[in-house]
């Protein structure tokens, strides 16, 4: 599936498992969440049909689970699942710290070296710019963290609430 | 003359190492992925690699780091793995990897310029 950059953050890091079934009823998509919700491996499950999924389902603890029909003609469901124990949230912040620790280690960096070395004033300019832009980038980085927060609560909000 | 590649996705973060390791005895080059990087390694074999991880592309920076140390020609190069990723287990994946350092984002661009000068010009420092 090609996936904009902001989609393909929230099928990466969301902590619901999710799973797409094709028009023809079969797993076609899987996302990292589902695995690491369900410990069953993608492979396993890709192309197999909707009642043999279910089926493998079964016995797994589930906290939350859905099944939204598409009805746009490009699937046919969406399955959301949420398992007690997983440690999504831990991952989660994981990988927001990394996503972090880059415009970070720019900011750190040329602190560092416009502390300690010796710079004419056009490369001062030029390495001040930067910080700046790297502030920026954390800002942003920040602010879209929250809005893909706010987006998955309001979609839990609504599917806890049976989609009203 | 050391040569110096140096391996990272995001501009702004190769100009800074660019920036560090600025030094008469030093060749610097870039690339901003590891595939890119692995053919300008084959052409010409650098003394010193600074080797992001986590880039877009077939090979990540694990990779390459390990099919350099696999490879007899290219396995004096010395690899300095600089990344985001901070966990312990990544640095010990790292090293068994054969990397021969490894920091963790955000670092110090002095404390890697120490680093590589100490590590690559002992001989002539």
């Amino acid at each position: 599936m090609n996936k904009i950059p902001y989609e393909f953050a929230a099928w990466e890091n969301t902590p619901w498992g999710i799973v797409a079934i094709d028009v023809e009823g079969r797993v076609c998509a899987i996302n990292p969440g589902f695995e690491r919700n369900t410990n069953l491996a993608i492979p396993s499950l890709i192309g197999l049909s909707e009642a043999d999924f279910d089926q493998r389902l079964q016995g797994v603890q589930m906290l939350d689970r859905s099944r939204i029909e598409i009805t746009d003609g490009s699937l046919r469901a969406i399955h959301y699942v949420r398992c007690a124990g997983n440690d999504g949230h831990e991952r989660q912040a994981y990988r927001f710290a990394e996503v972090m620790r880059e415009p970070l280690a720019s900011i750190y960096g040329f602190a560092e070296m416009m502390l300690t070395q010796d710079y004419d004033e056009q490369t001062r300019r030029e390495l001040t710019a930067m910080l700046l832009n790297q502030a920026e980038v954390m800002a942003s980085l920040l602010n879209e963290q929250i809005a893909i927060r706010q987006s998955w609560r309001r979609a839990t909000d609504s599917l806890t609430s049976g989609g009203e | 003359m050391k040569k110096i590649l140096i391996v990272d996705d995001h501009p702004v973060i190769r100009k800074m190492i660019h920036l560090a390791l600025r030094d008469d005895r030093f060749e610097l080059s870039e690339a901003c992925d590891a595939d890119a990087a692995y053919q300008m390694i084959l052409a010409a074999k650098p003394d010193g690699l600074v080797l992001d991880v986590m880039m877009p592309g077939e090979l990540n920076g694990y990779q390459l780091c390990e099919r350099i140390k696999q490879t007899p020609a290219l396995a004096s190069i010395h690899v300095v793995l600089v990344t985001a990723c901070g966990q312990v287990a990544d640095q010990e994946f790292g090293r068994s990897l054969g990397a021969d350092a490894y920091f963790v984002k955000p670092f110090s661009p002095v404390a890697l310029g120490a680093h590589l000068k100490s590590a690559l010009l002992k001989e002539i420092s």
